[in-house]
């Protein structure tokens, strides 16, 4: 009983020490996260959040949505422009450009242009930047997006001058050239930048980590001075909270709301590039029969799609208006269960087995509801006859089965929820990845429509809009590889304070200079 | 106490290794990250590139060497997502989340101990009833329902409060409450449970036959009793927070830790991720250790049992 | 023969009982309601709802509740499908006990059981046990899911899977903690020395004292769990659609929380609900398996307040087992003590004390009308069996009764003033220098987690105010007064570190710390050894005679009271059925009772036995028999007893009786 315990001191006093420990814990981890987050700054600043932080403001990353939105026409641009809403190429950095050959260009840059650091723009800085974006081991994003295949080279003529040759002929090159950021010579060019120096209205302030961004009205800047002096960045993942900020004057702009995030008369809805789809694997029964994928489209409620689960419009093709190649005529697949039913049992009774359970790969958060919206296509296929199942992955998950090469194993035959959104306004990039049988994103493609489109990327202007809308059209009608559902409807909250009207590219790119204010 | 202390630190290194290895080997059953930082239409060969770059082609097994090796030079590598140091990215998280869950289980144990012994203080009375029920309900409301209901209510319609972010004491007060409900609604469970017994001991009535008071009853006599199951199954909620709030920290852009863990599983961000759970891990044994040593504080048979 | 040989009540007389305490519950009765409810959901549900869950209508979604005009279906609104919530809510509630229960259960079992083994065995087992639940803790719990979604299918089973492993360290810890406690308590190291097996005394001693705090812990993980599953459909790994669970709800009507509050509110208040009702009889059922805490059912708190303005009212209580009515009872009762006993010199006086205590089956009389007095220097021994309330008695003297029992008239006075009139603060301010008390069991009296010096110190922290540091030189003194060797540096030692006869002499400085008037000592040497038990009774006779302090003994040893009381009061299913001096008492007993204590003993070995042969057993205090409460086990019973209670009166030479025979015993 009378252990010898090294026991000292009187009990009641004992549990002071883990107080005042605890009391320790809590002041060491001190105050750094109070008073550290400056959203508001007076009504010259204005207030904008977003869905989340961008990972980084590399210039040659912008054609990521995250980093693009908040780098491209704010912080650094390009030589030119794609105007979103008519599809037309303005001038930016460069004031005019024409096509000398086939494969080459010349473009003429804008004088007078300052970078935020004070150097001068030149044909030299613009050279600079095409080779860093294109030509480096950085493996930019716009590299692998913009410029799949195309080599090229810029070289500075004069000053002003910028000549630019492509290995192959490319009718397009000025517009894939809005894609590249440009940035002045002393940046890296072995590796990413996060914080870059452009010529852009505003400039970086402060960048406060998975707090805030602040940019800085540029007073150097070569344009009309944009109303706001100051743009701080917040990021909120909750869309509601978004809305809420808004309707609680915390930001002045908070994008990409859904229906239901309650912004109420706040909101302000827009069309968008985005086009929600379903990619059918017709290599594997019973999809290889055209009847199944046409009864597949009619199975799909678009409408009921738009009224309860996103907001948008019905559409039968990946393209949304304004894009070089969209096809006006193109309607979208009427709902008719009846003729669904119809096209499956025909096939069944032609020996397909359509019994074989088909799979849905969906996408959480692909789009508001993303699993609600697969509920309603399972739901449809069930009743035309099909066997369905959904299996909802994360996005690295889902991107094996977006992209070639396909996962091994047997999956059987798979639908795949997927989004394509053509930001370059040009069916170029859409067609070839998406529809071309040996296209990154194409899981099945004929020999046929491969052929029209390589035509058509190679034709200029309204040869090149009409060869790229025939494709379109021979898809739907002869290849039926996809169930095209809706064109998305952006959806983004104003305050009072600003006047601001979204484009179809307002996801991308969001122009702080085009945001106003109200009074 | 010191030796408890050093042997606890020797026996919670093999464990630390075990989570390591665990985390490294597992994450990399998630998928190749390539297809999330390459363009959709990358060529094999920029992803033989990618993979070559970020070391993700040598042999699992060299992998872990290779990381062993840079993390005892306390390299814990480069985030895919950021190309920053992850050990950049954890450490600034880190303390965000610590002095939300410091605050959190601060006011949570405080507010449960002073609510389980008024509701143990006479068991089966109304006073009880209501705690109890009110407890086991604010146990099991949903977080992120109270965290949105909080920010439309206290935020958008009344506008007593910000809706998120982390800017003044005001913004304090949705995550915090938010967290604290959960945590607390169990430890009032528990202590009360604990206090009902430790109510009843022999040694209570004998504290009371000295004419102790109410309250030097409840608090110096039988708190301490009580204390054991109370501080266990606080430090398990504790733990729970510092690996994360991952609700509240997204819903109010609390930059902390939970969220950056969630965002480097879902965007396959290896460095960041092992770099985070090797610190929360620390965190978790370094928190263990503070239970138990509370436990051997409040407990003498605990500290004899330690010291033997 | 103390105990009636009752036979073991069959398995379904328990169950019968238990529905008994769970039907006397409301708050329980709804819980069980509920819960019942939602397993006839999850059975029924699909049944009731058909494809009524899945039916979607697109053209008319989000319809609000609580309109009756498409059906009972829609009653809760329908979702962003236009599928009805209610209909879902029904189908789902199989699918979401599927994973929880399964989930719950598995990790209950798994981690307690482990628990149990590590904190029972101590050592490296623990060590290793707690390092592993160190490192499932730090686990990221959403890796370890979508590891699952990629290398497994998400199916049911894979959902289980993760939620048990995550949970599985909660149970661990807890069951580790409180089976190590436990091990540290005597009971477990000696069934040890029996030579018990491991998972015997696990089973037999560890589990019931662990499940409690489990069982609290998992019925809260139910919501825990279900809402887990909801965020993992989140990832998809969850219930996979047209299958649908609460947590699947939730998760599709959170994004609507705004716009449509209902799609999430209705399946959550589901999991609440159910959780709440799991934790509700959770905590009644730790309160029905839990012995010491059973005694609480029931009872209402309306008498707390009643009890700190008593005193003035002497009406026992009506509408119970004993309330015929006793025309013997009238002025005497009250005044049971002949009239030279109350002299100037008593300190206590108890007078007419009667004592309920609160059951389900309504208030039961365990003490009534009791009375005796002491004298300053004078020990009175309380005699009976066990049962028969004299502990009761003093408790409500020294003011410690449980909750449960309430003093419902007489008067307990000290020096004059009655205690019963007294507030909270003004007794607790004589609690110690006017009435002490020494416990019988040392080791659970004694504090465990305080040092024996802040103890014994308490006393003068609290009655003088002084420092902790005079008050611990106050301790070691009484340490020393008492017998303790080493006082001064054994005052910092821990009551787990003294031995049996050792704690009672701290248990008896305690209460002697402030002189006090009155001692009342409840049965203080029964747990010690012979030799022990002699020395301990002396140390109380010494201050007796030292601080002149009146002495109440309560024992049930004749030999006891026979060498240490001045004067003894025999108490019988609640009432003192004789006292007097005790030579006289032990020599010409007054009262049938007496005798047959007397003559269940053999003269000469008094000392150290146990009053054992009376034929049949004391009355159960809710069934105590009109009349005498004697009469059914008294030789001398007549007709009178059966009708008439006796009265304690005076038989002469400072001695009284509750007999209606007492004369003639006196006289015979």
């Amino acid at each position: 009983m009378n252990a010898a315990g090294a026991v000292t001191g009187s009990g009641l006093s004992r549990s002071r020490p883990i107080v005042a420990s605890l009391a320790v814990l809590l002041a060491a981890s001190g105050c750094s996260v109070a008073g550290a987050d400056p959203i508001g700054g007076g009504p010259d600043t204005l207030r904008i959040v977003l869905p989340e932080e961008p990972p980084t403001l590399e210039p040659c990353d912008a054609s990521l949505t995250a980093t693009g939105r908040v780098t491209r026409a704010n912080i650094t641009e390009a030589l030119t422009e794609r105007e979103p809403s008519t599809g037309r190429l303005e001038p930016a950095l460069a004031t005019k450009w024409t096509r000398d050959s086939a494969t080459s260009w010349t473009f003429t840059l804008r004088r007078g242009v300052t970078f935020h650091d004070g150097s001068p723009f030149t044909a030299a800085a613009a050279a600079f930047s095409v080779k860093r974006a294109t030509d480096s081991g950085i493996d930019c994003n716009v590299d692998g997006y913009i410029f799949t295949d195309s080599e090229l080279t810029a070289t500075p003529v004069d000053d002003t001058t910028l000549r630019v040759t492509t290995a192959k002929p490319d009718p397009i090159l000025p517009l894939r050239l809005s894609f590249v950021e440009i940035v002045p010579t002393s940046t890296d060019p072995d590796s990413r930048v996060r914080e870059p120096v452009g010529t852009g209205p505003y400039r970086i302030d402060k960048w406060n980590q998975g707090r805030y961004l602040r940019l800085k009205r540029f007073p150097g800047y070569w344009g009309k001075a944009p109303d706001f002096a100051a743009a701080t960045y917040v990021w909120r993942a909750e869309g509601s909270v978004r809305a809420a900020m808004v309707t609680n004057d915390e930001a002045d702009v908070a994008i990409g709301l859904a229906p239901e995030d309650g912004a109420g008369d706040r909101a302000v809805e827009f069309a968008t590039n985005e086009v929600s789809y379903l990619r059918m694997d017709a290599t594997k029964a019973p999809l290889n029969d055209i009847r199944i994928r046409q009864a597949v489209n009619y199975a799909i409620d678009r409408e009921g799609l738009v009224t309860a689960v996103f907001a948008g419009r019905p559409t039968g093709q990946l393209v949304a208006k304004g894009v070089t190649g969209h096809n006006p005529r193109l309607r979208p697949w009427p709902y008719d269960p009846e003729r669904a039913r119809k096209l499956v049992a025909e096939a069944r009774a032609d020996g397909v087995r359509t019994d074989t359970t088909l799979t849905i790969i969906g996408r959480n958060g692909i789009y508001p509801k993303a699993a609600e919206a697969m509920e309603v296509v399972q739901d449809g296929l069930i009743k035309a006859g099909l066997k369905v199942r959904i299996k909802m992955l994360d996005v690295n998950a889902w991107l094996e089965y977006l992209l070639r090469p396909f996962p091994a194993g047997d999956t059987g035959p798979t639908l795949l929820q997927a989004q394509h959104g053509n930001q370059a306004g040009d069916a170029a990039f859409t067609m070839g990845q998406i529809y071309g049988s040996k296209g990154a994103q194409s899981s099945y493609g004929t020999a046929a429509l491969d052929t029209l489109i390589e035509q058509a990327e190679l034709a200029s202007d309204g040869k090149r809009q009409k060869a790229f809308a025939d494709a379109f059209t021979y898809q739907n009608d002869k290849v039926v590889r996809d169930a095209v559902m809706a064109n998305m409807t952006g959806l983004l909250a104003l305050s009072p304070k600003v006047r601001y009207r979204p484009d179809p590219a307002t996801n991308d790119e969001m122009r702080l200079a085009d945001m106003r204010r109200a009074d | 106490m010191l030796t408890l202390l050093r042997r606890r630190a020797v026996s919670s290194v093999v464990p630390l290794l075990v989570v390591v290895l665990g985390v490294f080997f597992l994450a990399r059953l998630t998928g190749d990250p390539a297809n999330l930082y390459l363009p959709l239409s990358a060529t094999p060969e920029m992803r033989a590139e990618f993979a070559a770059r970020n070391g993700l082609d040598d042999p699992l097994i060299s992998q872990f060497g290779d990381y062993l090796g840079q993390v005892a030079h306390l390299d814990f590598g480069e985030s895919l997502r950021t190309a920053q140091p992850a050990a950049e990215a954890v450490l600034r998280a880190f303390p965000a989340t610590l002095q939300l869950a410091g605050w959190t289980m601060l006011l949570a144990i405080v507010g449960a101990v002073v609510i389980g012994s008024l509701a143990a203080y006479r068991p089966n009375s109304a006073t009880d009833r209501i705690a109890s029920f009110l407890s086991s309900t604010a146990a099991s409301v949903p977080d992120f329902w109270i965290a949105i209901m909080g920010v439309l209510v206290f935020a958008v319609t009344l506008g007593w409060l910000p809706t998120s972010g982390t800017s003044g004491a005001a913004a304090w007060v949705l995550p915090v409450v938010t967290l604290l409900i959960r945590p607390f609604g169990v430890l009032v469970q528990v202590v009360r449970g604990a206090m009902v017994s430790a109510l009843s001991a022999p040694y209570v009535k004998v504290a009371r036959a000295k004419g102790a008071s109410e309250l030097r009853v409840v608090f110096g006599h039988a708190l301490r009793n009580a204390a054991a199951p109370a501080l266990t199954v606080a430090g398990d909620l504790a733990v729970g927070l510092v690996n994360g709030a991952v609700v509240v920290e997204t819903i109010f852009g609390w930059p902390g830790i939970g969220k950056l863990m969630i965002d480097s599983v879902l965007q396959r961000d290896f460095a960041v991720l092992q770099a985070a759970v090797l610190l929360t891990a620390l965190a978790i044994f370094a928190l263990n250790i503070l239970v138990d040593l509370c436990h051997a504080l409040l407990d003498p048979r605990v500290r004899q049992r330690a010291a033997a | 023969m103390l105990q009636k040989a009752t036979s073991e009540p069959g398995s379904t007389t328990v169950r019968r009982r238990w529905f008994a305490l769970l039907l006397r519950d409301r708050f329980a009765c709804a819980a069980a309601l509920v819960l019942v409810l939602v397993a006839l959901c999850a059975v029924l549900g699909p049944l009731l709802a058909g494809d009524l869950a899945t039916r979607q209508n697109l053209r008319a979604p989000g319809r609000p509740p609580f309109g009756l005009d498409h059906g009972w279906a829609f009653v809760l609104g329908s979702d962003s499908l236009g599928r009805p919530v209610a209909a879902r809510l029904l189908t789902a509630a199989g699918t979401t006990l599927a994973v929880a229960v399964p989930a719950v259960l598995c990790s209950l079992v798994i981690g307690s059981v482990w628990g149990m083994w590590a904190g029972y065995h101590g050592g490296w087992r623990e060590n290793v046990s707690l390092r592993v639940a160190d490192v499932i803790l730090s686990f990221p719990s959403l890796l370890l899911a979508v590891v699952v979604l990629y290398v497994f299918s998400p199916s049911a089973a894979s959902i289980v899977l993760v939620l048990a492993v995550a949970r599985i360290p909660v149970y661990l810890r807890t069951a580790r903690a409180e089976a190590a406690e436990l091990r540290s308590r005597l009971f477990v190291d000696a069934a040890r020395t029996f030579g018990t097996g491991g998972w015997a005394t696990i089973r037999r001693h560890v589990a019931p004292s662990v499940l409690p705090t489990l069982l609290t812990v998992a019925a809260l993980d139910f919501c825990f769990v279900m809402l887990a599953e909801s965020s993992l459909s989140f990832l998809g790994i969850g219930i996979q659609p047209p299958d649908v669970s609460w947590g699947l709800m939730v998760a599709q009507g959170r994004q609507e929380l705004q716009s449509a509050w209902w799609i999430a509110f209705f399946p959550g208040l589901a999991i609440v609900l159910t959780t709440v009702s799991a934790t509700v009889l959770a905590s009644w059922a730790r309160m029905t398996t839990d012995p010491g805490q059973r005694w609480r059912e029931g009872v209402r708190h309306s008498g707390w307040r009643a009890r700190r303005s008593r005193g003035t009212s002497t009406e026992p209580a009506p509408g119970s087992a004993v309330s015929e009515p006793d025309p013997t009872t009238a002025p005497g009762g009250s005044r049971p003590l002949s009239p030279e006993q109350t002299t100037a010199a008593d300190v206590l006086v108890v007078d007419g004390l009667s004592v309920d205590v609160h059951t389900p089956a309504g208030p039961v009389h365990v003490v009534r009308r009791v009375g005796f007095s002491v004298r300053s220097g004078e020990t009175l021994a309380l005699l009976g069996e066990s049962g028969c309330g004299k502990s009761m008695t003093a408790h409500a003297v020294a003011g410690l009764l449980d909750p449960v029992a309430e003093v419902v008239g007489g008067q307990v006075r000290l020096d004059g003033e009655d205690l019963l009139g007294l507030g909270p603060r003004a007794r607790r301010r004589l609690a110690g220098p006017g009435v002490a008390m020494v416990f019988q069991d040392a080791l659970s009296a004694l504090n465990p987690v305080l040092t024996v010096g802040t103890q014994l110190g308490e006393p003068f922290r609290i009655h003088e105010g002084v420092s902790r540091r005079a008050a611990k030189a106050r301790a070691v003194e009484l340490m020393e007064r008492v017998g303790i060797p080493e006082a001064r540096s054994r005052a910092d030692a821990y009551p787990h570190q003294f031995s049996g006869g050792m704690r009672q002499r701290l248990l008896i400085a305690t209460a002697v710390a402030l002189r006090p008037r009155v001692l009342i000592a409840d049965e203080p040497t029964t747990a010690l050894d012979v030799t022990v038990q002699a020395q301990i009774m002396d140390l109380l006779g010494e201050l007796r005679g030292e601080q002149r302090t009146a002495l109440v003994l309560i024992t049930h040893d004749l030999g006891l009271a026979a060498e240490h009381a001045d004067r003894v009061a025999v108490m019988y299913a609640g009432t003192v059925v004789e006292t007097g001096p005790v030579a006289e008492v032990f020599g010409k007993p007054h009262h049938p009772y007496t005798q047959g204590l007397l003559a269940s003993v053999p003269a000469e070995q008094h000392r150290g036995s146990r009053l054992m042969s009376i034929p049949g057993s004391p009355p159960d205090p809710g069934a105590v028999p009109p009349g005498c409460a004697f009469r059914t086990r008294c030789p001398m019973a007549r007709e009178r007893c059966a009708t008439h209670r006796p009265a304690l009166t005076g038989t002469g030479d400072g001695r009284a009786a509750a007999c209606h025979f007492g004369k003639e015993l006196a006289d015979a």
